[in-house]
């Protein structure tokens, strides 16, 4: 264990929400549970329940979305204490078991949790708790996530030990390149970068069209789903040795350390890719009776609204670097 | 003049299934309009706190509706239902609920706390609503050194200060000497005049004297509603 103010903190945290999660499972399942057959006077128990848990789902949800960047944080702070390590990527490689599943999770969870407290919004702002089953259902469906997310920061902290690794450039640049040098009789970085621009600039359009045209939502998650792996790609193939100037060198995180707004490039993507999927859960979870229909439509537009934008403003990013990067 | 309050077909029963059950109100359906002075009357345990309570969103009715301004309130959630209270009703309780470590325009102040009213507007707002209830030189002491009545007006004041549209008042002259409860009336009266709607429950004859709305309350049930011109 390497202990410092990050890793104390991520431990603090991860332990309060752990127990705060465990300690409100059993309402949740309650009044999940109850309330189709509760009569007045129950509901009028299981909706005071319900606002218990709910400011505690929500203490817990914030507490597992603020850990993110101080997990990261914390992490790039470990580097000088990690022999061999030169960027993150060594300190993944000291606990790679658990780190690298986990960085797997930092991506994927909070799409979930900004989606239940998206849905909460929309039920506080109705007048009549309409969503409270179904926030109080995907909480139970949740918590199974939401403890294994904290029990895995639990585990990395205390098991990260400052053992030797290998540096980023002696595992990430050797061997073949996924893509080819030449791509159709195009050099495959550049086929790479206008592929990536394509589905940036396709996805940013999408998600602005979803905001007048329903039918456009599927198109737009598909793009959302297509640019995962054509972001990773191009970070590694094109974006890191271009704008590092390193021609052989191809580690995201070196990039990320080195260019720090790319790091918002890559927050921006994280929201322009999971938007899409947040309309899907409140389309799928907010739309309980006519006010929350009007309620759940409005918020929809706003997430296209974000992930519209958000796109727009990580592609401008890249735009940039790589016009100081030819420069 | 348009209807403000509605109630239709509301009971609320305490301890239900229970050995120990109450039937508190009873089917009870009533109408109370714009500027209305209404009062609930009836013998102890009849059932008239329990009304208020219910009116002022303080209960869940265990049957029924409530309406406020045509809109279905109770089916809101308990939390909007707050918000509604906060905005709309203003409650004296028949034993002030004051809270004694604080001082009196300090009382007065506390709703404005809920509606994010910087401090020294809230001190400022306070002292005009003590000023109307002739409380001005009462304004630093703390309620706890306050008369029946003083602590009474102070209530009064503390409801009033958000400027609801609808003022609850649980026998206000309950606890206090007669010439209290004559000022208590006057500043009533003036309500009334502020076309705000206003439901006490009393037994005072002084106060049913002047109401325009008088509904009587016999085990639950409403026995007669009477209409007077003001």
């Amino acid at each position: 264990m390497i202990m410092t103010f990050g890793t104390a903190m991520i431990l603090l945290l991860s332990g309060c929400a752990a127990v705060l999660a465990l300690g409100v499972i059993d309402t949740a399942v309650r009044i999940f549970r109850g309330w189709r057959t509760a009569d007045e006077e129950k509901r009028y128990d299981l909706e005071k329940s319900f606002y218990l848990t709910y400011s505690v789902v929500c203490i817990v949800l914030g507490i597992r979305l603020f850990i993110v960047p101080v997990y990261f944080w914390n992490l790039q702070s470990l580097v000088p204490m990690i022999p061999g390590a030169m960027c993150l990527w060594g300190v993944f490689n000291a606990l790679p078991t658990l780190m690298w599943p986990n960085l797997f999770l930092k991506f994927l969870l909070p799409t979930i949790y900004m989606g239940w407290l998206i849905l909460a919004k929309i039920n506080s702002d109705c007048k009549t708790n309409p969503l409270m089953v179904s926030l109080t259902g995907f909480y139970v469906a949740v918590s199974p996530l939401l403890l294994l997310d904290s029990t895995v920061d639990i585990l990395t902290s205390l098991n990260l030990s400052p053992v030797e690794v290998s540096c980023c450039s002696s595992a990430i640049d050797v061997g073949p390149r996924p893509i080819p040098i030449i791509i159709g009789g195009v050099d495959g970085q550049i086929f790479l970068t206008a592929i990536f621009f394509t589905v940036s600039v396709a996805l940013a359009i999408s998600a602005f069209l979803c905001m007048k045209y329903d039918r456009v939502e599927w198109i737009s998650r598909i793009f959302a789903s297509a640019y995962i792996p054509v972001l990773i790609l191009t970070m590694t193939e094109v974006l890191t040795p271009w704008i590092l100037h390193l021609p052989l060198h191809h580690c995201p995180f070196c990039l990320l350390f080195q260019a720090p707004s790319t790091v918002i490039f890559l927050a921006l993507s994280w929201f322009a890719i999971s938007s899409p999927w947040i309309t899907l859960l409140t389309e799928k979870l907010g739309r309980a009776d006519e006010e929350s229909k009007v309620i759940e439509k409005k918020t929809r537009m706003s997430l296209w609204l974000t992930s519209g934008f958000a796109a727009t403003i990580a592609t401008s990013i890249i735009v940039v670097h790589l016009a100081l990067a030819f420069i | 003049m348009i209807t403000r309050i509605r109630l239709e077909n509301l009971s609320k029963t305490y301890f239900k299934g229970e050995t120990n059950e109450v039937t508190a109100i009873n089917n009870v359906t009533s109408e109370i309009k714009e500027s209305d002075f209404a009062v609930i009357t009836g013998p102890s345990g009849s059932g008239k706190t329990t009304l208020l309570s219910l009116i002022g969103l303080l209960t869940k009715p265990t049957k029924g509706k409530i309406f406020f301004d045509g809109e279905e309130v109770s089916r809101y959630s308990d939390a909007w239902q707050t918000k509604i209270r906060k905005e709309k009703i203003g409650i004296v309780f028949q034993q002030y609920n004051l809270l004694p470590q604080f001082s009196a325009w300090e009382n007065v102040s506390l709703p404005l706390l809920c509606h994010d009213v910087p401090k020294e507007e809230r001190r400022k707002i306070a002292l005009e609503y003590m000023k109307k209830l002739g409380l001005e030189e009462r304004k630093d002491f703390k309620v706890a050194y306050l008369s029946g009545g003083e602590q009474q007006r102070i209530a009064i004041a503390r409801a009033l200060v958000v400027d609801p549209k609808i003022i609850l008042a649980d026998e206000p002259t309950a606890s206090v000497d007669l010439e209290t409860a004559y000022s208590i009336l006057r500043v009533l009266e003036k309500l009334e005049k502020e076309q705000r709607t206003l439901i006490i429950s009393t037994h005072d004859p002084s106060i049913i004297s002047k109401a325009t709305v008088s509904i009587d309350l016999r085990n639950g049930t409403v026995t007669k509603v009477e209409r007077f011109s003001p």
